[in-house]
């Protein structure tokens, strides 16, 4: 392959200066004409009986114009990408406090408000199901759909895990249990809907990551033809996954307000409602057992989860599928089982976010090998270097891994060199034998294997599509409906296109994006941006160079043999063109110089039924070390320094691979410690729901000296090389963090669940603390 | 925010006016970092006269007579935990504003209104009643002077009038022989409402005797809080290793005694028996040697 010309470089984000000098638009800034803001009504049960809302007053209020119930949608009433069963509009029943069972358009924001607190509901109580375990053990269904409450189910099986077990020399048998965490995305969903005036067409702008979704939900609810509804997303003020289902709700009501009032209208969500209804990272709860052999080889790994899916279905059973397979680590075992079951609840509902069911598999996995670990006499780094995955060894899932380079050990040997691992660990382990130090050093370390894109329970639907068109001033304009989250990903695009038709960088334009210009793609989700949309690109370009091709043809002859685009030259046989020229030949002939690329991840071979065989096309390998002190005087940890060493195939560009490098290593590190949204498991009612209790790390919190460590092998796999890195940024990161804190206190695992705030470590300092009673007593006893 | 109606003054008389005037209950607005919060959703402060004092020159800044410092009660955290006087004479005190919020917040946010706030967490409190510090209460152009303890009730309650202005925070000077500890337990390093303070003020003569000796827990009970039994634990003596688990066990066991059991109290107290411990080992460093 020839060298890259644009890739591997910090190209600077296309969006940088707009976003610097505060002239991007988000979606709160956007102020119409005549534009209604409305208010949503919130549910005041976690399950009911929906028997009437009463909107009379509120209908009454000074400046109100609208306000709609679920009996004006039109069309179908519920929606969902892959289980349609949530209400956008409340209809019969409520499932979650977040469920809207009105919305006020009036016209200004604070008539909104003052009229939304009119509107009232009859209520007939149902029981509220507020865990999973309740959910399994109760008669009533919150779907009746689903009479059990369970929503999803996947597993995995290689070998015989039981007999294995059964002859295994050394087995640990644990359990792990994680918690609720919000996106916390700086931006609450604001989304506007402007119509037509002259079809019914709406136009839909705002905070969202996922329009091609959004678009086929109106499309069915609001009966109006798909190419009349065209969504050009905002800049998006932060998603991690957050601004689908939540912002497709919040769309498909003001679409109906403007339908229906002929005027745009926008909503915009206050923190507090954003907190209230948008779904959330799924809690899990963990049963884990690994066998070894005394020479520290892993022969068995049994994980049972079950997730939390809240009130809809969501995204938890793909959610589920990847705590399955990728729950089991990138460890060479052969003998697992893994079962992941998705329970419908009375909670928020779970779906996306960065990560989609492994940060909690990856704590509660790389805990219970340092348990394993520590048990044979073994360093975290010994047992993991012995029984990490190789070139050509088989998967814990069953995928040969012989078509890429498997890097995880040099991944993990890079990140544990960055925080001097092996030299603290002996270190710090005999300095916290001194029972009188009460600030304990502890370093720790957590591994994964994450699958690139959606994976074989997307078998045949992992599609992505551009339209690329050479304009006559042989610019190259490219429209793609992946979305820019904030990670850089249009301008890696851009760089895709310049690589990809062998181009300078600033011959590439990029459209905004617009779901009546580019082809329908997935969604920018799953990691999946970059390859995906690679792939895409790739494709386009191929068909466009053919075109360019035919017109050199026409003026050259059919015989110009091989033509090659390097450096913004075209070079065939002894000709020797500027791109400017080749362009210019094409027009000159009338032909059309605009290609539709297309990408499928090809089908792999996956049972479903057996739970085997290749989960994934290709994998990210990430390793994240940690570095802690632990006051056993008040439970604090204090977080000294991170490393994140990452493979997501080639580096596309140094820079924003750092940075999602050093926001991911962030996010775990809220979530491990502090983040807690104040679920109650009784009424299923969440009360931090503002920033002021929901705590997340301050720039004063994160070390200054995290590193991001790049380990880039291009991925033969991936059109440009480049696999994922917004997921695996931040998988491992809690985990490392548990790991580093049960070092410090010297016990291994102990730490059960998430977050492990002051009072939860305090727990177990205590427990140190009266053990060093005990000793110290029974030494008495002794020398009497 | 819905209010009734917004004035400014820029004296204390006219505050007084103008709460003479008001018909209806009066807020006090100083750096608005509790009262904006408050407002923020609700119709709290709907029928409230809003009188914005932080204009009112005469409150901010820090000044000293013979034996007091007086703290004009609009001065911020971030102006108190750098002011020379402050960090001469009762730097627990900047210790403890610098403790406060982010710097954000410290430029903006009031010793008066942190006080006036009443919040159980506020983290001048456990400093300002170790320090022993009065208010200086102005109604209606009378001043009396208070200890600054006593005007709380409950949390978030005091027993100030709406009219009741607190001009000053006097604060007794501290020789240079005091030492002191401040430690604030949060659950991050800013921006953080405290879990738990602990302060504690103490001097020694020569022989290293106690001569005197505070030590109180922060955002722990319903009001900052001093304990003169706890304070006779050590004075007159010279303090052994035993002496400081004493007085830590008896300071953790208030926890209980005066809050209650509660869910927070399996943390609490072995936290404040913990950092107790801690904080007098510190400061007896060269004593218990
Ligand atoms: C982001 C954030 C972080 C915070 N972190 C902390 C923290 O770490 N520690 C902490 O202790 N606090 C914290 N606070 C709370 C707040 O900042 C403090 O309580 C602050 O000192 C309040 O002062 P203020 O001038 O802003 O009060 P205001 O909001 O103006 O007033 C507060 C109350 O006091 C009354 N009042 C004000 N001045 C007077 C006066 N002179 N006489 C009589 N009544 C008066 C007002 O009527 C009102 O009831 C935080 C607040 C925010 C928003």
């Amino acid at each position: 392959m020839k060298r890259p010309s644009t890739l591997g470089k910090n190209i600077e984000r296309i969006d940088a200066w707009a976003k610097a000098e505060g002239t991007a638009q988000y979606g709160a800034d956007i102020r119409l004409n005549n534009m209604l803001f409305c208010k949503n009504v919130y549910s005041e049960r976690a399950h009911a009986k929906l028997l009437a809302v009463h909107i009379g007053e509120a209908e009454k209020m000074p400046g109100v114009v609208k306000v709609v119930t679920g009996k004006d949608i039109p069309g179908a009433k519920m929606f969902g990408e892959l289980f349609r069963d949530q209400y956008a509009l409340a209809c019969d029943r409520v499932r979650y406090f977040g469920d809207v069972i009105a919305v006020v358009a009036a016209e200004t924001q604070e008539q909104a408000n003052e009229a939304a607190k009119r509107i009232y509901a009859d209520y007939e109580d149902l029981p509220v199901l507020a865990s999973p375990k309740m959910a399994m053990e109760s008669d009533i269904a919150i779907n009746p759909e689903y009479p059990d409450n369970i929503c999803g189910e996947v597993h995995v099986n290689k070998g015989d895990s039981e007999a294995a077990l059964k002859e295994a020399e050394v087995i640990v048998k644990t359990n792990y249990k994680t918690h609720f965490v919000e996106h916390a995305y700086l931006e609450p969903e604001s989304v506007t809907a402007v119509p037509s005036p002259m079809r019914d067409e709406v136009t839909v702008y705002g905070s969202m990551q996922a329009p091609y979704n959004a678009r086929i939900s109106i499309h069915r609810m609001l009966n109006i033809p798909m190419s009349q509804i065209i969504f050009k997303p905002s800049t998006v003020g932060g998603s991690f996954g957050g601004k689908i289902e939540t912002a497709e709700a919040n769309a498909i009501r003001v679409s109906l307000i403007a339908l229906l009032t002929k005027r745009p209208a926008q909503v915009t969500l206050t923190r507090d409602e954003s907190i209230r209804e948008s779904y959330k990272r799924h809690p899990i709860e963990f049963d884990i057992e690994i066998g070894a052999k005394k020479d520290g080889t892993m022969t068995a790994l049994r994980m049972l989860s079950i997730l939390d899916a809240g009130a809809y279905i969501n995204m938890s059973p793909p959610v589920a599928y990847k705590t399955a397979v990728l729950g089991v680590g990138p460890y060479n075992v052969d003998n697992v089982h893994s079962c992941s079951t998705a329970v419908l609840t009375n909670n928020n509902h779970t779906g996306s976010m960065r990560g989609f069911g492994t940060p909690q598999s990856i704590f509660a996995l790389e805990n219970t090998i340092d348990t394993l670990a520590a048990k044979l006499g073994m360093t975290p780094t010994e047992f993991r270097r012995k029984n990490l995955l190789r070139n050509g060894d088989v998967s814990p899932c069953g995928h040969l891994m012989d078509f890429h380079e498997v890097s995880i050990v040099e991944v993990m040997e890079k990140a544990a060199e960055a925080i001097d691992f092996d030299r603290k660990f002996k270190q710090y382990k005999e300095e916290n034998k001194d029972p009188k130090r009460r600030v304990r050093r502890g370093v720790g370390i957590s591994t994964s294997m994450r699958g690139a894109s959606v994976g074989a329970d997307g078998n045949g639907f992992d599609v992505a599509r551009v339209l690329i068109e050479v304009m006559k001033d042989a610019s190259i304009h490219t429209n793609i409906g992946l979305v820019e989250i904030g990670q850089g990903l249009r301008t890696v695009q851009m760089m895709m296109v310049a690589e990809g038709m062998g181009v300078k960088l600033d011959r590439v334009t990029l459209g905004e994006t617009d779901t009546s210009r580019s082809p329908a793609t997935g969604a920018c989700i799953a990691s999946r941006g970059t390859m995906l949309g690679g792939g895409a690109i790739a494709d386009a370009c191929r068909s466009l160079k053919l075109i360019l091709n035919q017109g050199l043809s026409m003026k050259y002859g059919d015989d110009i043999g091989e033509v090659t685009y390097e450096d913004d030259r075209v070079r065939f046989g002894e000709y020797d063109l500027s791109f400017d020229e080749v362009v210019d030949i094409a027009y000159g002939y009338n032909l059309t110089p605009a290609a539709i690329g297309t990408y499928a991840i090809p089908i792999t071979d996956w049972d479903e039924e057996k739970g085997y065989g290749e989960p994934f096309y290709s994998y990210t390998y990430s390793c994240h070390a940690a570095e802690v002190e632990v006051d056993l005087d008040t439970g604090a940890v204090h977080v000294v320094k991170m490393a994140g060493c990452h493979d997501p195939g080639r580096i596309i560009n140094p820079q924003f691979a750092e940075g999602q490098i050093y926001g991911g290593l962030t996010m775990g590190q809220g979530m491990a410690l502090i983040e807690d949204l104040g679920h109650s498991d009784k009424t299923a009612a969440i009360s931090n729901l503002n920033f002021n209790n929901y705590l997340l790390p301050t720039a004063m919190d994160v070390p200054d000296t995290n590193e991001p460590i790049l380990n880039g092998h291009p991925d033969p796999r991936s059109a440009f090389g480049g696999r994922s890195l917004g997921e695996p940024a931040t998988e491992p990161a809690a985990a490392a963090i548990a790991c580093a804190v049960n070092m410090a206190l010297g016990k291994p695992g102990a730490i059960k669940e998430l977050p492990f705030n002051l009072e939860r470590v305090m727990e177990i300092a205590q427990e140190i603390d009266k053990q060093r009673d005990v000793d110290a007593a029974s030494a008495a006893v002794d020398k009497a | 925010m819905k209010i009734r109606n917004y004035i400014q003054v820029k004296t204390v008389e006219a505050f007084h006016e103008a709460a003479k005037a008001a018909d209806g209950p009066i807020t006090i607005l100083a750096g608005g970092t509790d009262v904006l919060v408050n407002g923020r959703e609700d119709d709290v402060y709907k029928d409230c006269t809003v009188i914005d004092i932080f204009p009112v020159e005469a409150l901010h800044g820090v000044c000293e007579t013979e034996n007091m410092l007086l703290i004009g009660a609009c001065t911020t955290h971030e102006a108190i935990s750098h002011d020379p006087l402050v960090k001469q004479y009762a730097p627990i005190l900047a210790e403890a504003c610098g403790a406060v919020g982010s710097l954000q917040t410290r430029n903006r946010a009031t010793i008066g209104g942190n006080l006036a706030n009443a919040s159980p967490a506020a983290d001048t409190m456990s400093a300002l009643a170790v320090l022993h510090a009065e208010l200086v209460i102005e109604r209606d152009g009378e001043a009396r002077v208070e200890p600054m303890t006593a005007i709380f009730t409950k949390p978030y309650k005091t027993n100030l009038a709406q009219n009741d202005l607190i001009t000053t925070i006097r604060v007794p000077k501290q020789s240079p022989n005091v030492r002191y500890d401040y430690v604030k337990v949060g659950r991050r390093k800013v921006l953080s409402i405290s879990r738990m303070t602990v302060a504690t003020l103490l001097e020694m003569d020569n022989n290293g005797v106690v001569t005197r000796f505070d030590m109180t827990v922060g955002a722990t009970f319903p009001r900052p809080m001093l304990f003169p039994d706890i304070s006779a634990m050590l004075v007159g003596k010279r303090p052994s290793e035993q002496d400081i688990i004493g007085v830590a066990k008896a300071l953790s066991d208030k926890i209980p005694e005066i809050a209650g059991i509660r869910k927070s109290t399996i943390y609490k107290q072995p936290v404040c028996r913990n950092i107790s411990e801690r904080s007098l080992r510190k400061l007896f460093a060269d004593i218990l040697k």
